[in-house]
């Protein structure tokens, strides 16, 4: 392969040059590929938990309106335990579940996922609800528990918590009596509890934050939520397909975020890789000139130049992914490490992966056409005559 | 004389800067058979290089024609005058120009590779070259690595490589010194009867134009046959 031979000895004689263009063009799809894999986890780790879960409607506080989240309703309110038997009334609701969520903030930890989002469920909880989740190791909770918990497998281990272990919560021992399995989603910083324990920890006996409602006719979902917000004011019921309409909304903002991002490593790689091209070709011109001369054809001229920038963003491009992927690497340890937030961890997808390359790609495509377009059509007696 | 190889009639060729019209060739009738050596001579700015280049098909006539081996040059298309320049004619050049990342036997095989010889071939061909040319023991030695005359022996080679029938040299002997000249000169006329290769030489050099079996001498774009 002659082309192929000429354009890696034509790298070659610049080597120091050659190697910072693939720096800075390696650079760029790096700090893409990083920080497109954090956003890909974030992306994922809702979706392994929200989008799996088994409502059909959501109630939280009025208060809560705007984010009907678990753990937003533990800070914002609560409501009533007896409007759940009423809520059980309406026509089309199937079941509902109560939770007491809380968040135990009294003394600040040093770590934002050391701090766990406590639910109190009935044993049901598990199957109806979240029936996504899988027992690591010990049980699950059962009827008649007192202060007991089964934990998240990664607020397990930021809180360093192991079965048979104890967790001290307002001056009560919680015993752990289950670990879940990793699910790489936000249930893996969650702790579940008894739903009278919590309560009584919380001093707050027939409180409740949050309910998912089974219906029976999902058609009729939307309808039953309004009549439920309209009958008690001081909840908010939405439907389980409206909140996750609002994520894949958020979905759309973050993925054209993330081509705002890809575009703009796009045109560093393509300044980086014309400008050295560019240098490349200028310094070249009586070599081609003389390559002309002796029956090169213009076209094989053309084409050495684009391999030259391929070469370089391909090399790149490689250098990239594999960066970016040490970037999320380096990412995901100081979130375990520094913020203990185990459960978001980078997601380096082949997409990722084949963003990065089809940036490099794109780059030597365009960054070479230019160079290589000019230096083919100059005249070969000119060229002979360049200095 | 006998088969013709190269042939022009009313070569013209007018360059235009500004306002001014220069006539560098100026109504060129000249025909070079095989095998014959031909030296160009005459004062600077005659027109050698013009005419050296609308020979080569480096440039293209204002008018007039040129035949080459029977074919009308200007008819040609772009390609097909570069696979005419790669496998019909070699150019030897005043600065060498020789691909400085290459050995000399690369630059040697460059022209076959891009002709398409088969490896084995082009090798053999190019060390064969090189070892008549007297560069036996500096084939892997670059351009960087060879004194001048060196150099200008692997350029001779490169030339020959896809066994021209014309040879094209532009002032080859302009950057060597008198004895290196001397030795490149001879080296020509040995290769024109050896291998009965047309060769068309610009020189300043009066003892380098006497090796060729006829002198031109060029004035103001136009041929005076002596
Ligand atoms: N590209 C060009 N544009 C305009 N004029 C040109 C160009 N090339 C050559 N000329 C003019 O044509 C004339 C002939 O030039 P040419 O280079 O052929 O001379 P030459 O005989 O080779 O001279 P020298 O012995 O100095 O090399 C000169 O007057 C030169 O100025
Ligand atoms: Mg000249």
């Amino acid at each position: 392969m002659l082309l192929v031979n000429l354009a890696l000895r034509n790298l070659a004689r610049r080597r120091v040059r050659t190697l910072l263009t693939i720096l800075g063009v390696a650079l760029a799809i790096s700090f893409t590929v990083g920080i497109l894999s954090i956003s890909e986890g974030f992306m994922s780790s809702f979706e392994n938990s929200m989008a799996k879960q088994g409502a059909d409607i959501i109630i939280v506080p009025i208060e809560a309106e705007s984010f009907p989240y678990p753990d937003v309703a533990a800070l914002v309110g609560s409501f009533p335990e007896t409007l759940i038997d009423e809520i059980r009334e309406i026509s089309n609701v199937e079941a509902a579940y109560p939770v007491f969520t809380a968040i135990p903030m009294t003394s600040l930890p040093d770590k934002i996922g050391a701090i766990p989002i406590l639910n109190g469920i009935t044993p049901e909880y598990f199957t109806e609800v979240v029936p996504y989740l899988e027992l690591g190791e010990g049980r699950l909770l059962e009827a008649g528990d007192g202060n007991v918990m089964v934990t998240g497998s990664g607020i397990a281990e930021v809180q360093g918590l192991e079965l048979g272990g104890t967790m001290l919560l307002r001056e009560r021992e919680f015993v752990v009596v289950g670990i879940l399995s990793p699910s790489g989603g936000m249930d893996d910083g969650q702790i579940f509890m008894p739903i009278e324990a919590l309560q009584q920890a919380y001093d707050k006996q027939g409180q409740l934050t949050y309910v998912p409602v089974k219906v029976k006719d999902i058609a009729r979902a939307e309808e039953t939520a309004q009549e439920i917000s309209d009958r008690w004011p001081s909840i908010s019921a939405q439907t389980q397909s409206s909140i996750l309409d609002k994520l894949i909304d958020l979905v759309g903002i973050v993925r054209a975020a993330h081509f705002g991002l890809s575009t703009v490593a796009l045109l560093i790689g393509i300044l980086f890789i014309l400008s050295t091209m560019l240098m490349a070709v200028g310094e070249r011109v009586k070599e081609i000139g003389t390559m002309r001369a002796i029956g090169t054809h213009r076209r094989f001229i053309f084409q050495l130049v684009v391999t030259e920038s391929f070469m370089t963003s391909l090399i790149a491009g490689a250098a990239g992914c594999l960066g970016g992927y040490l970037l999320s690497k380096l990412i995901t340890f100081i979130m375990s490490e520094w913020l203990g937030l185990t459960y978001f961890a980078p997601v380096v997808s082949v997409r990722i992966f084949a963003i990065g390359i089809g940036i490099a790609l794109l780059v030597g495509m365009l960054a070479g056409l230019y160079p290589a377009w000019r230096i083919a059509r100059t005249n070969i007696v000119e060229a002979l005559h360049h200095e | 004389m006998n088969e013709i190889i190269v042939e022009t009639r009313n070569l013209t060729k007018v360059f235009s800067v500004g306002e001014s019209r220069i006539s560098a060739v100026n109504g060129i009738d000249l025909t070079i058979g095989r095998g014959e050596f031909v030296s160009i001579m005459g004062p600077s700015g005659s027109g050698k290089t013009t005419l050296l280049n609308l020979l080569g098909g480096l440039d293209y006539p204002s008018s007039g024609s040129i035949l080459f081996e029977g074919q009308d040059m200007g008819k040609l298309k772009e390609r097909d005058l570069d696979n005419l320049r790669l496998r019909r004619m070699g150019f030897i050049f005043q600065t060498f120009n020789l691909m400085p990342i290459f050995t000399a036997l690369e630059n040697v095989t460059l022209p076959m590779e891009i002709a398409g010889v088969p490896r084995d071939e082009r090798l053999a061909k190019a060390k064969s070259l090189l070892t008549q040319l007297g560069l036996s023991e500096r084939i892997y030695h670059r351009p960087h690595q060879l004194s001048a005359g060196e150099n200008q022996r692997v350029a001779i080679a490169r030339a020959l490589a896809n066994s021209p029938s014309l040879l094209l040299a532009d002032e080859p002997t302009g950057n060597l010194d008198s004895r290196t000249t001397e030795e490149i000169a001879g080296l020509l006329k040995q290769l024109n009867s050896e291998y009965n290769i047309a060769i068309a030489l610009v020189t300043h050099d009066v003892q380098v134009g006497q090796v060729a079996s006829r002198t031109l001498h060029m004035v103001d774009g136009r041929l005076q046959q002596t």
